[in-house]
């Protein structure tokens, strides 16, 4: 309990931090919401800063942190000027829809990355494994922008897969099983695009964690006692293998919001990504600071579940 | 007349590792290898113990080219890494027998404290994790685990090398009993001679891959 309460303290600190740096480079960053109705000539100077005064822009650095904190704390991430609204409200679906797209494509990734990862140690040196890791080495090569490209002119010329969205129009009057489809079928092409981006880093840490517990004395002891491979590789090798696996498990839960924000924005994805591309360029940093702070919060709560996983797993971290 | 070796092998090559090599070893004799760094030593035991396969040469024990894996046993070096961390000792010496399907878990459970008891662990520690033993009780553990399959010829790659000289001592003092009392066939791989000297009744010295000399203990 002392060890999760440890951890849990350390990630408040963390959340603390960023949200103070990030409040403070927002703050320090040339130029904001108000420079570009600066440059309209229909808007006056003063009409501009009547409106900085009535936003509280005009307060000091402390006041303004604090209330923006005190409006996080309650989901309301302070004042998007940019649609008018709070951010909270703004953030909430479109959360929805990233986690849906992410969750989905980590999950299909580390399912497909586990068997081929373990499958491939145990084949070492073989021409199966070398030809498998040769295209997992050409996926990898392949920048995510031009995978989405592709998912594009396939959703094109086949006409198999809806372009862009999350469902079609008349969802609302489909069954359930027609809505699970349309959905689906949304789904299939930004969650493939993106499964295929994290499948070849994920297996390459599955197959090198997996061969350097075969290598480990243990696992020789247990060939020698004419355990047979199976049972070996899943009794002694995979648990040996996990401590790097989970950690790396948290970390793919931690980039579940910044992985899929290009992606999205491409594939016409409905998630946080548009929304984040959109403030960035109007200098809307309250839905910048809230996009940033959604993140390092699942960064935090990925790093914490996979701290929790290791001292489930690890006696020795236990024992200390 | 004398009898057929336990172990006969013939023009055994490997490339990196053994040129030509052949030796036979007696049943219930302790045959030492020993010789520098690179001389082909563990790649020998490793070819003998079915990690490895030779380029080319022949392996025979009690005639046969074929055998049961069970039948050859080897104990790693290092007595921390070479056990299990996530198994229980019991856990650790009942497994060949789980996977040899060989009577039910009390059964093998029961197995498992008797081997405990005759390398000299307390039967009672049969729950506790592998990390919980001192090197030389581990060391125990692992010829108690090899023993579970009751082999006709057992390796020792170094195995003592890291204990210290009373546990070393200890052990060596096991390993004889153990051959008196089963009929033990062992191949010692190790630098010290003064353990040699002990425990062998033959020592073969390697270099550079092949066999350079061949002489009683």
């Amino acid at each position: 309990m002392k060890y999760v309460g440890r951890r849990l303290l350390h990630s408040v600190l963390i959340l603390v931090g960023v949200s103070l740096l990030s409040f403070l480079f927002a703050d320090l960053a040339p130029g904001d919401f108000y420079s570009a109705l600066r440059a309209d000539p229909r808007m006056s100077p003063q009409a501009v800063e009547a409106m900085r005064q009535r936003a509280g822009a005009n307060k000091s650095f402390p006041a303004r942190y604090g209330e923006w904190a005190a409006s996080s704390l309650h989901g309301d991430f302070g004042y998007s000027l940019a649609f008018n609204a709070p951010v909270g409200p703004l953030l909430w679906p479109r959360l929805g829809a990233t986690l849906l797209l992410t969750s989905t494509a980590t999950l299909l990734a580390w399912l497909v990355a586990l068997p081929l990862g373990v499958w491939q140690a145990s084949r070492r040196n073989r021409w199966s494994s070398r030809a498998v890791q040769l295209v997992l080495t050409f996926l990898l090569a392949i920048p995510d922008l031009l995978l989405a490209l592709g998912a594009l002119v396939l959703a094109v010329e086949s006409g198999l897969f809806p372009l862009g969205g999350i469902v079609s129009r008349g969802f609302s009057e489909m069954s359930t099983a027609a809505q699970v489809r349309d959905v689906v079928r949304h789904m299939a092409l930004p969650v493939s695009v993106l499964a295929l981006g994290m499948l070849p880093v994920l297996a390459r840490h599955v197959r090198v964690a997996m061969a350097e517990a075969m290598d480990a004395p243990f696992a020789l002891s247990a060939r020698a006692n004419g355990i047979p491979p199976w049972r070996l590789l899943l009794r002694h090798v995979l648990p040996a293998a996990m401590h790097p696996l989970i950690a790396l498990f948290g970390f793919s839960l931690g980039t579940l919001l910044s992985a899929s924000l290009l992606v999205e924005v491409i594939m016409g994805w409905p998630g946080l990504g548009p929304l984040f591309l959109e403030a960035v360029t109007a200098r809307d940093f309250g839905v910048v600071l809230a996009v940033v702070m959604l993140s390092t919060t699942l960064l935090v709560l990925g790093n914490l579940t996979a701290d929790l996983l290791l001292y489930r797993t690890d006696p020795r971290i236990r024992a200390k | 007349m004398s009898a057929e070796p336990l172990l006969q092998v013939r023009g055994l090559t490997k490339t990196y590792g053994i040129r030509d090599v052949s030796l036979d070893v007696a049943a219930g004799a302790t045959l030492a290898l020993i010789g520098p760094s690179g001389a082909g030593k563990s790649t020998l035991a490793r070819c003998l113990a079915g990690f490895d396969r030779a380029d080319s040469g022949e392996i025979l024990l009690e005639g046969r080219t074929q055998w049961p894996r069970q039948e050859v046993q080897m104990i790693l070096q290092q007595p921390a890494a070479s056990l299990n961390p996530r198994f229980t000792a019991g856990e650790i010496i009942a497994e060949p027998l789980l996977i040899q399907r060989q009577g039910n878990a009390s059964s093998r459970s029961a197995r498992a404290r008797e081997l405990m008891a005759s390398v000299g662990l307390d039967p009672k520690a049969a729950g506790a994790p592998a990390r919980a033993f001192s090197g030389g009780e581990r060391q125990r553990l692992a010829i108690a685990r090899a023993l579970t399959l009751e082999p006709k010829l057992l390796i020792l790659d170094e195995s003592l090398a890291s204990l210290d000289l009373s546990v070393q001592a200890q052990i060596a003092n096991l390993l004889l009993d153990l051959q008196e009392q089963r009929g033990l066939t062992y191949i010692l791989i190790s630098h010290d001679l003064s353990l040699v000297g002990r425990i062998a009744s033959e020592v073969v010295v390697m270099d550079r891959g092949t066999i350079v000399e061949r002489r009683p203990a």
